[in-house]
């Protein structure tokens, strides 16, 4: 009788212990600091910043810009269906907003896991086709977080607008999308400055934010750099063939973060009209990019909702 | 062991394989001696046959277990199934056509203290292919059948089961961004009668913040909800079920997509048909919300009666239907961090997007000593976005009917065939099918069949979809092969899915018990 009671108070002890295995998680959610100082990086004061010895200086400027739109286009060199809807961005929707039009594309998810080792890999391909890798740290995360590549690709984000319950938007509605948030007058003007070094692939970029009219709630700053009209391999689905195409054009996809993940707090408690925020960043562009085709692209975005409210892009290059 | 040998079809989108031949082969070994067994499972994909999972390339023995029983004492070490109740927080099962196995790793604890009374415990890790997950699973389940306990109640014609369980899984936090809980708990309680004919179960289960890939992230709870009733006499059945679920995706990796490390079940309530037409779009159960039911009526006609006719006749009406709960988004006016928590929803509230109806009625009767039929009646409502999870799909609205003729040629021989049409101007529109059978019992059969996608709207996709299959079984040893075309689409039991893609060639398959 006792070895019985033993046995089942053992098995009754490990059933409270895991009661007690939960974690039961209160606001805030999100409180992790992703904000670093970057080094060589010092702040004169809101219109001027020093970076490894350059002084980047913003004339002052109150004129009210265009609201500009960021989309993203979640996508794959795997994915079939995606070069479809990517060519519609940026060839239909695009040239009818021109710069208030900001394309991201991010390889991430399942579809862009490149071959040989991709799940999605087709089993007839040409030696060597569809293995270049266009996937990121920072893009996977964002996927990881908006979950578009699991929603099934291609999809997209307009703005990051309608978090967390209907932000995945498909193909069909991004020139909607897009028309609709275009026609907001703008509450944040966004300026960049950069300059580079080829012989040393050093980037200097300064953004500077400024507030129009009051603005609650908090705001975070989004630098990322992107490269255009990357000539490579894509695989379509019917009715392109052959399926795997050696020569299409990548446009816009996004190559790294200039700052982290999820960008970095540029105020906690809202803004007052006019208020600037001034921000300095370097970085080192990768080798095998064409520097004439790389992009610094910037963006103020809720940082609860993660609704873009301005978007600024500006090549590398002069 | 299955094998298929591939040609390249670019008509049905079918790739070509460079490997040519891919199979699928498994073999279990068991052990049992006195209070003691063990057992495992060779497996082997060379390389997967198309569809499944590529992360199963490769060869191993995932499933191993040593188990010993002591009267009231069963302890397993190794791999396990388990599953508590109607497995809404917890059940690991093998599903070998879905390529579906999250079977524990770990050990397991089952305990009968008194007479009725069932206790389990067990920890580990889920099947990850050839490895395992990286978070941590905990469990126990106590239940307790009244009738077996109490004396008093032993001669009861009213049966009555009680029980209760958790689940804890740990994982560790290494998001960016947000604060995640590493361990997340489950609970449910379920409750079931048995009395004269009628069966009645009920079981709820909740869920504690669980922020993953499934569901945006958000910290909400989830909560389930399964209720089951029927009645059965002589020639008459009556079921009932109706299940509410709110964001009860339950995984042991948190980033986990697809069919990977899901460790709890949740019933798709709806029928699961035969018929290749009738099986043409599948449901499979939103983990994310849903509301579902499903009400099925069986009767015999007797033989001799106006509808039994000299040999009797079987009716099967069922309908079910699935749609979405109602939610509505947290106001985040003065509160913003609230987005987290995503969407608030009433117990009870239906929201207006309706994912799946399936109306059918089925005869079956014998028409003579040689001839026996059976008649489906089929209408369907496919919301293939939201079961497919793909952007932009169509709503497929449906009418199949099938028939299927059996004669007896002799006491050995028998032909079967099936005729079938699925009318609809969605998706790939309307399809027809019709199956030739015969078979020499108890050894050989040969079949052909073809499905025609006669209606398509493009006319270079019309296609045959033809197979031609040829078995010999001989006592426990059974061989088949065949040849074919297969149609792109998704595979479904029990409401959970893979993808099928195109494929031209050759199948053969061995099955054999020793």
């Amino acid at each position: 009788m006792l070895n019985r009671i033993n046995k089942f108070g053992t098995i009754i002890a490990f059933i409270l212990i895991s009661f007690y295995a939960c974690d039961e998680i209160d606001a805030p959610y999100r409180d992790k600091d992703n904000a670093a100082a970057v080094a060589g990086v010092n702040y004169i004061d809101e219109s001027n910043v020093s970076i490894d010895g350059d002084t980047f200086s913003f004339p002052i400027d109150n004129s009210i810009p265009p609201k500009k739109v960021l989309a993203e286009d979640y996508t794959g060199t795997l994915c079939g269906n995606c070069p479809y809807a990517g060519e519609k961005l940026n060839d239909t929707i695009k040239p009818g907003y021109g710069d208030r039009l900001v394309v991201i594309s991010v390889h991430s998810g399942f579809f862009a896991n490149p071959c040989p080792a991709g799940f999605a890999c087709p089993p007839s391909r040409p030696a060597g086709a569809l293995e270049t890798d266009f996937r990121t740290s920072i893009g996977n995360d964002w996927d990881v977080l908006f979950g578009n590549s699991n929603a099934g690709n291609p999809n997209g984000l307009i703005d990051r607008m309608d978090y967390p319950s209907s932000h995945i938007k498909a193909p069909a509605v991004w020139a909607a999308k897009v028309q609709e948030r275009s026609q907001l007058a703008a509450t944040f003007g966004l300026r960049i400055l950069r300059s580079y070094d080829a012989s040393s692939k050093k980037l200097k970029v300064a953004v500077q934010s400024r507030a129009i009219g009051n603005q609650t709630g908090s705001y975070k700053m989004q630098v990322v750099l992107t490269e255009d009209s990357i000539i490579d391999w894509q695989y379509w689905y019917p009715p392109v063939s052959p399926a795997a195409d050696p020569h299409f054009l990548h446009r816009s996809v996004l190559r790294s973060g200039v700052n982290s993940t999820f960008g970095e707090e540029i105020s906690a408690g809202g803004f007052s009209n006019g208020d600037l925020v001034l921000k300095g960043y370097n970085a080192t562009i990768d080798p095998s990019w064409k520097e004439k085709n790389v992009r610094v692209v910037a963006f103020i975005f809720n940082a609860i909702t993660y609704e873009v409210k301005q978007v600024e892009e500006i090549s590398l290059m002069p | 062991m299955d094998a298929q040998y591939y040609f390249k079809d670019s008509l049905i989108g079918a790739p070509e394989v460079p490997q040519k031949l891919l199979s699928n082969g498994f073999a279990n070994f068991e052990y049992e001696k006195g209070n003691f067994s063990a057992g495992i499972r060779y497996e082997s994909y060379l390389d997967p046959i198309l569809g499944y999972d590529t992360r199963y390339q490769g060869s191993g023995i995932p499933y191993r277990y040593l188990r010993y029983n002591i009267g009231d004492l069963d302890v397993t070490a190794g791999t396990f199934y388990e599953q508590f109740g109607s497995g809404i927080i917890l059940r690991t099962y093998e599903e070998r056509g879905l390529g579906y196995d999250n079977a524990i790793e770990g050990f397991r604890v089952k305990y009968v203290p008194i007479r009725g009374l069932t206790v389990k415990g067990l920890i580990g890790r889920q099947r990850n292919f050839f490895s395992t997950s990286e978070g941590l699973v905990r469990a126990a389940d106590v239940e307790w059948n009244l009738n077996e306990s109490c004396d008093s109640m032993a001669g009861n014609k009213t049966q009555w089961i009680i029980g209760g369980s958790f689940v804890s899984k740990f994982q560790k936090d290494d998001d960016p961004v947000f604060n995640l809980p590493e361990n997340v708990g489950a609970g449910a309680g379920r409750i079931s009668m048995n009395s004269e004919g009628w069966t009645a179960s009920a079981e709820y289960a909740y869920k504690i913040n669980d922020p993953s890939g499934t569901n945006g992230y958000i910290f909400k709870d989830g909560q389930a909800l399964l209720f089951n009733l029927s009645y059965t006499k002589k020639g008459f059945g009556a079921i009932f079920g109706v299940k509410r679920i709110d964001n009860m995706g339950f995984r042991s990796d948190r980033d986990a997509t697809g069919n990977s490390l899901m460790i709890n079940y949740l019933p798709a309530l709806t029928k699961n048909h035969t018929y290749s037409l009738a099986a043409l779009y599948p449901y499979a159960s939103q983990p994310n919300g849903e509301i579902g039911l499903q009400l099925e009526l069986f009767y015999n006609f007797k033989p001799g009666s106006t509808f039994g006719g000299e040999y009797g006749t079987d009716v099967n009406i069922n309908y079910s239907r699935a749609q979405s709960i109602e939610k509505t988004l947290i106001d985040t006016v003065g509160n913003p961090e609230a987005i987290d928590l995503g969407y608030t929803s009433g117990f009870l509230m239906f929201g207006k997007e309706v994912y799946f109806e399936d109306f059918n009625i089925e005869i079956t009767k014998k028409l003579s000593k040689k001839w026996r039929m059976h008649l489906l009646y089929m209408y369907l409502h496919y919301n293939k976005s939201v079961v497919e999870g793909r952007a932009s799909e169509p709503t497929v609205y449906a009418h199949i009917a099938a028939l299927e003729l059996g004669y007896k040629v002799t006491s050995k021989k028998n032909i079967r065939t099936e005729i079938q049409h699925l009318y609809t101007k969605h998706d790939k529109q309307s399809w027809a099918v019709l199956l030739l059978e015969y078979s020499i019992a108890p050894n050989w059969f040969i079949a052909g069949f073809d499905q025609y996608n006669y209606g398509n709207d493009i006319s270079a996709q019309r296609i045959h979809y033809f197979t031609g299959t040829l078995g010999y079984t001989r006592k426990t040893n059974r061989i088949t092969i065949g040849y074919g075309r297969q149609r792109a689409g998704i595979f479904c039991v029990g409401g959970v899915c893979r993808n099928v893609p195109a494929s031209n060639g050759f199948l053969m398959s061995i099955t054999s018990s020793f």
